[in-house]
């Protein structure tokens, strides 16, 4: 037993590939997150593991067995978990839990597995009968009853509102581990990406940008794409050497050599008795913290979020200075 | 994504060159003997004479169904008639009503009311819902908001009516009343009982009368040539949809036109419904010891036979077709499906006269038997069956069968345990029309059944061409009865939705 193995995987439909040589690895128990862009090829990636799609080259291996293309999608022991749940309309609760199961042993397990999702008592409703969230935790049990080697979940997050989005992100997680399942996710939101995973694919024109931890992903993206896609940011072009660069928010240290592009994220932009001296913009009120828009003495814009209580307002003069070492990210020639 | 399995295809390629093969056989047939004899027959007084009574009687019927469909839908959706949910059911009911029991009900007790004026009123009574029933969508899908504006804007509500409503149902009540213009121009039963000599009938007694049957078969090119463009003309009507709105229409007060509309309403439907029920019972009465129950049973049998012959066959021709369109865009599969639709626009009458040319020439075994019959069936109502094993495989998502392939089931398991029980009821509930409809079927059914096998609606139509009202009257009222069985399952399924 070892997880699942993804080595220098291509596939495609007909002429150019929509998967190129990508590489990962999710091991027994882990929780991999696959965060890209739409069309950036994370439905065929799943399509491709749950045996629906055929490889052109590379290997699939799960829990030491290689699956090649001739292994059909009912012999591979992939779980998926569709989009918006995908249940069997036809059937109860307890129906799809057990339609992977045999006969004998569904009682029990259909029980033990809608307990795990919270959702004891609910066998006998029909699909028709549940909310979003609900559905999908069936859709979740349901693929989790036979015991896969690697349960697959696409985006199954997205057709739900914000609040209750998060509350079955952390109840999923929280399944998946007490379950001791090993899953793949794929999403084209950062925050929920790294916000879930073990781990994290970044994913961009069918080939693995990164492959790294959700905090390094945010702290030391591979490159300025990747850096852009998984957070908000604040850019500026500069030469980087000595291990400093110019920027209008003053010499910041940095590593790096030669032109480039300078990042910083919102939360490093302090609002505080030093720094360079801006003007407030305007002020964007989110509730639990506010992004503060900044106008520097060159006229560029520059994004701060700040925590707690807000005193700043719209043509109020600040000063702002930047906590940590920025991203520096060599122009490519 | 998925690429359709190349057997899927070919057998739908076969059943689109059998739809269109009635039509193509109709042209070859028309042109054998040289254009020479198809230019003398487009030449004859009696062509034009007969395409002058058609186009006549399409025009009037249409010109009245969109006054009566629109303005029963307006009221039905928009008004505060009372009673208007229960008129909403009514009102449709007459679609149901094939146009020669209709004929029958109304000739049987007004001899005089024959021709021109017999077959408008016959047919404008039974074709107003195709107006009705998208004007009525229409009026409930459009944004209230538009309205709103309007008279925010300082319009009175008639002007409103005139230049905002009366604009966004108009794509609909085109499409609706294209479609009526194809049902009149189509029809063979109401204009050969009211003895209206419109194109079909100007076919059927040209094949029946002469030995040389070329004529009849150019007739029939040219009658398919019209239908088709009025078809086309419908689909492109029915393709401009209007915004949808998220709320309830607004209901307009009718105040002083309360009582007239009421009346109005209450006449239609006395008029659609009233006058051939109370027309059959008075038969049924008046008749009694004129017809056989023997013979009706006898002919109920034989009518259940063909039509249950028809559907099935119709079905197993269906279901590559519908597989193909729920399951594939392509190309292909919209063409493949866009061929199956050739039974729309093909009227019964030139139907049955191409597979009577063709079953004498080609296949003479065939001719006048059941097989034939039911083939004709299958042209013309392939639309309908396809139609329901599409939306049928539709409830079955391909998604929904790689959930159940990953839950360790294979192709046939997962046909048989999620792709069959989602999709039948739909698939059979369309069958099931199919084969209603068989049995309502008259001009397809009069050239090709088989010798010495009567349908309720052969029996009704010959005993009604030589008077034999009250002999006719019980397979009219079976009939109805067959009509009304889809009118009232629609009505539950509707009911059930709300």
């Amino acid at each position: 037993m070892s997880g699942l193995t993804v080595k220098r995987l291509v596939a495609g439909y007909g002429g150019e590939p929509v998967l190129r040589e990508v590489d990962f690895e999710v091991p027994e128990g882990g929780l991999l997150a696959v965060l890209g862009p739409s069309g950036c090829g994370k439905t065929t990636l799943l399509r491709v593991l749950a045996g629906f799609h055929p490889v052109s080259s590379g290997e699939v291996w799960l829990g030491g067995r290689q699956l090649t293309s001739e292994v059909p999608p009912e012999r591979r022991g992939i779980g998926i978990v569709p989009q918006e749940g995908a249940l069997f309309p036809h059937l109860s609760v307890a129906g799809n839990v057990g339609f992977g199961l045999r006969r004998g042993e569904r009682g029990e397990r259909v029980d033990e597995l809608l307990d795990l999702v919270g959702l004891s008592g609910f066998g006998a409703r029909m699909p028709g009968e549940l909310s979003g969230g609900q559905a999908q935790r069936v859709a979740l049990a349901r693929a989790l009853a036979p015991r896969p080697g690697v349960v697959l979940l696409d985006e199954p997050f997205s057709a739900l509102d914000a609040g209750l989005r998060e509350e079955l992100r952390a109840d999923v997680r929280a399944t998946l581990k007490a379950a001791d399942a090993t899953a793949l996710l794929v999403t084209h939101d950062q925050e929920e990406a790294l916000g879930i995973a073990d781990h994290v694919v970044v994913l961009r024109d069918g080939a693995v940008a990164q492959f790294a931890r959700p905090q390094t992903i945010y702290t030391s993206p591979a490159d300025l794409g990747v850096a852009l896609f998984v957070g908000e940011a604040v850019t500026f072009p500069g030469v980087a050497g000595a291990g400093r660069v110019e920027t209008p928010l003053g010499t910041l240290p940095t590593s790096g050599a030669g032109p480039g592009t300078v990042l910083l994220r919102p939360e490093q932009l302090i609002l505080g008795p030093t720094g360079v001296p801006s003007t407030v913009d305007d002020v964007l009120f989110h509730g639990h913290d506010a992004t503060v828009l900044l106008r520097l003495a060159d006229g560029t814009q520059v994004r701060a979020r700040v925590q707690g209580r807000i005193s700043v307002r719209a043509g109020d003069s600040v000063t702002v200075s930047v906590d940590g070492p920025a991203l520096f990210f060599e122009d490519t020639p | 994504m998925h690429r359709a399995a190349p057997a899927l295809t070919s057998l739908s390629l076969l059943v689109a060159a059998a739809a269109v093969l009635p039509l193509a056989y109709l042209a070859v047939r028309s042109f054998e003997r040289g254009g020479g004899v198809v230019w003398d027959v487009l030449a004859r007084t009696r062509t034009a004479e007969l395409a002058l009574r058609s186009l006549s009687l399409a025009v009037a019927v249409t010109a009245a169904c969109l006054v009566l469909g629109v303005l029963s839908a307006w009221l039905v959706v928009r008004s505060d008639l009372p009673g208007r949910r229960a008129f909403g059911v009514l009102l449709v009911l007459p679609l149901a009503v094939p146009s020669y029991v209709a004929g029958f009900t109304w000739i049987s007790v007004l001899p005089d009311l024959t021709g021109f004026a017999g077959a408008f009123v016959v047919l404008t009574l039974v074709s107003y819902p195709y107006v009705l029933l998208p004007v009525a969508a229409a009026l409930r899908t459009a944004d209230p908001a538009v309205e709103e504006v309007a008279r925010s804007l300082g319009r009175t509500s008639r002007q409103v009516f005139f230049s905002v409503t009366l604009r966004q149902i108009r794509p609909s009540a085109l499409a609706g009343g294209l479609l009526v213009a194809l049902y009149v121009l189509s029809d063979f039963g109401a204009v050969s009982l009211m003895r209206y000599e419109a194109f079909t009938l100007g076919i059927y007694t040209s094949y029946r009368a002469t030995f040389d049957r070329t004529p009849a078969a150019i007739l029939g090119l040219i009658l398919v040539l019209l239908a088709i463009a009025l078809t086309l003309g419908e689909r492109r009507a029915r393709g401009v949809v209007a915004h949808r709105g998220r709320r309830q229409p607004l209901t307009v007060p009718l105040g002083r036109a309360r009582v007239p509309a009421l009346a109005g309403s209450v006449a239609l439907i006395l008029l659609t419904l009233g006058v051939p029920v109370a027309s059959l019972v008075w038969w049924l009465v008046e008749g009694t010891s004129t017809f056989s129950l023997a013979d009706v049973l006898a002919t109920t049998g034989n009518t259940v036979a063909v039509s249950a012959f028809g559907a099935l066959l119709t079905l197993l021709l269906a279901l590559p077709v519908g597989i193909l369109a729920a399951r594939h865009q392509g190309r292909l599969a919209r063409g493949v499906e866009l061929a199956s639709f050739a039974g729309h626009a093909l009227p019964g009458i030139t139907v049955g006269l191409a597979l009577v040319f063709f079953g004498i020439r080609f296949a003479p075994a065939l001719y006048q038997t059941m097989p034939m019959l039911a083939f004709a069936y299958a042209v013309l109502f392939l639309p309908l069956a396809v139609g329901a094993v599409r939306t049928g495989v539709a409830h079955a998502p391909p998604v929904l069968e790689d959930v159940s392939r990953s839950l360790g089931h294979g192709r046939l398991q997962t046909g048989l345990r999620v792709t069959v029980p989602l999709a039948a009821p739909g698939i059979l509930a369309g069958t099931a029309l199919v084969f209603l409809t068989c049995a309502k079927e008259l001009p397809a059914t009069l050239l090709l059944r088989p010798t010495g096998v009567d349908t309720l609606a052969t029996e009704l139509w010959t005993r009604t061409e030589v008077a034999a009202y009250a002999a006719a009257a019980p397979y009219a009222a079976v009939l109805l009865v067959v009509a009304a069985i889809p009118a009232v399952a629609l009505d539950r399924f509707v009911g059930g939705e709300r």
